[in-house]
């Protein structure tokens, strides 16, 4: 490894370190309620579910491209987008959220029933998800609701929380995601003229994958303190920012 | 046999088994089918097929998205890849000009909807030209007489039919729920029950490294396989391909047996001692 990598290593496990001791203390600091159990359950599990999504991208410098980066951003940004959004009325918006989920697992739940007749594994499998169902809400009493969760767009989530920068990027990425032809042509092609030919292409470092991750674990906290009535630190992503900056300008 | 396997031979198998994929891909663009000539069809679907292996091989060299956090967000395009492409060689001409132009069309109006941030420049305006200017120039390309087309995944499992829409169902719903961190997917992963027996009603945020499980690698594969093989002639569809040969290097290894016993729960007891990166 070279130098610069290993300093490198050094500012973004310091900021891991920083992030996990704040993620202890915000989780530490708001003590169990029982009329709040949904909203407890659902701003705690977002805030752990960005955490992880974000500091495993962070040291992963590999992935720091436009090639493998928006399948990890992209997914944090519409978390951003939907914590934000039920932060703002938690109590109903959670509820909502949970409702939503547990219709997931009962279509994942027939879809393995239907199946059962051709995989072997399939009865493990739907023993399984109907013990996770059942344990929360009787399937015969759960819902399935193939629209959007919320009843509007993630576009309008974005616009009605604020943030409405966050779906402009999640919007740029989709097509990475979905392999729209813009995209793909960009990359696959070792050049964009008629005469092309098809390419594995090697990824190239976009440092913004960092920043992005680590700007979408902050809006998790910020929401969290929101809710919660905490504050929180707001100097952990500053200093990798400046960390990170003092390196390159060191190079 | 499995006792003895190794974190080590698991990687170099999955190593070996990338490289020949990498192999079969370039020998496939050099050796294009002669009924998939005709443009823009071998620009799309060689396009296309190199985004497949890209992600299929993302996905197998790193226990990173070897994991149920992290694995569906790649596992999920790339299903969604190979039916993109097995739905296109249906009717390829008329298929690959009706999606490159509804997505070009959608880009570009993207681009042109741009307005540049407060602080930027000239260097703004100048590269939204030159973003223009290289769509504008990919969609004259596609003269083909065809109307543009949007489709979604579900559409094209239905009309495949057969394997695909077994997959979709069998996987798409649970790969979208770690996508989009529904609750699903999120109370399993980052949640646990409150150990205070006043608060059990109550889950605790929980941040803990991924599990590893091979599992995802070789869906990765499969759905790698499955791609590859709408190429072959039909004289070659019986012959061994990288899947099939690493199938029998992992069998040998010992982990094909291990991974079924998991799944029935009819796991030995030495499994918790084995070293296989768990």
């Amino acid at each position: 490894m070279n130098d610069f990598l290993q300093r490198l290593e050094i500012v973004t496990q310091n900021y891991l370190t920083e992030l996990r001791s704040d993620f202890e203390a915000a989780v530490k600091g708001w003590n169990a309620k029982v009329a709040l159990y949904e909203e407890q359950s659902v701003i705690g599990g977002l805030l752990a579910r960005q955490c992880v999504l974000g500091s495993n991208i962070i040291r992963r410098y590999d992935y720091w491209d436009n090639l493998i980066g928006p399948f990890m951003i992209r997914p944090m940004l519409e978390l951003s987008i939907n914590m934000t959004w039920i932060s703002m009325a938690p109590a109903e918006r959670a509820k909502n959220y949970i409702d939503y989920g547990l219709g997931q697992s009962k279509l994942v739940l027939e879809y393995t029933r239907n199946l059962e007749s051709i995989f072997e594994a399939s009865s493990s499998s739907v023993d399984a998800e109907a013990l996770w169902l059942n344990a929360q809400r009787h399937e015969m009493f759960t819902d399935v609701n193939v629209g959007q969760w919320s009843g509007i767009s993630l576009d309008q989530m974005s616009q009605e929380a604020g943030i409405p920068g966050f779906y402009k990027l999640y919007s740029f990425m989709s097509t990475s995601a979905h392999g729209s032809w813009d995209h793909v042509f960009q990359f696959f092609l070792n050049s964009t003229d008629v005469l092309s030919t098809p390419q594995l292409p090697h990824s190239r470092c976009n440092p913004n994958v960092l920043f992005l991750a680590a700007q979408n674990v902050e809006q998790a906290f910020k929401c969290f303190a929101t809710v919660s009535k905490q504050a929180y630190n707001q100097e952990t992503r500053l200093k990798l920012i400046d960390n990170f900056y003092a390196l390159r300008r060191a190079r | 046999m499995a006792k003895e396997l190794s974190f080590e031979q698991v990687l170099e198998t999955v190593q070996n088994y990338a490289t020949k994929v990498e192999d079969d891909f370039y020998t496939l663009i050099e050796n294009w089918p002669e009924g998939l000539s005709e443009p823009p069809i071998p620009r799309v679907l060689g396009a296309l097929l190199g985004r497949h292996v890209t992600l299929a091989l993302t996905v197998v060299r790193d226990p990173f998205f070897w994991s149920a956090d992290f694995g569906p967000l790649v596992l999920r395009p790339l299903l969604e890849s190979w039916l993109k492409i097995e739905w296109i060689l249906k009717e390829p001409i008329v298929r690959c000009s009706a999606l490159a132009k509804a997505d070009l069309i959608g880009a570009i109006s993207k681009v042109k909807q741009l307005k540049p941030p407060e602080a930027a420049g000239k260097e703004f305006l100048e590269q939204q030209a030159d973003l223009l200017s290289m769509l504008e120039n990919e969609r004259s390309l596609f003269t083909h007489e065809t109307k543009p087309k949007i489709i979604d995944s579900r559409t094209m499992a239905h009309k495949i039919g057969g394997d695909a829409f077994i997959e979709y169902k069998r996987h798409h719903v649970r790969m979208s729920s770690c996508v989009h961190s529904t609750w699903n997917h999120v109370a399993r992963q980052n949640l646990l029950v409150n150990p205070n027996p006043l608060h059990r009603h109550n889950f605790v945020p929980i941040w803990r490294e991924p599990d590893i499980d091979f599992t995802f690698a070789i869906i990765a594969t499969q759905y790698c396989d499955k791609a590859l093989r709408l190429f072959l002639k039909p004289e070659a569809a019986i012959q061994e391909t990288a899947h099939d040969e690493l199938m029998v290097e992992l069998e040998k290894l010992g982990l094909i047996n291990f991974l079924e016993a998991e799944q029935d729960g009819s796991l030995p007891d030495w499994a918790n001692e084995a070293d296989i990166g768990r």
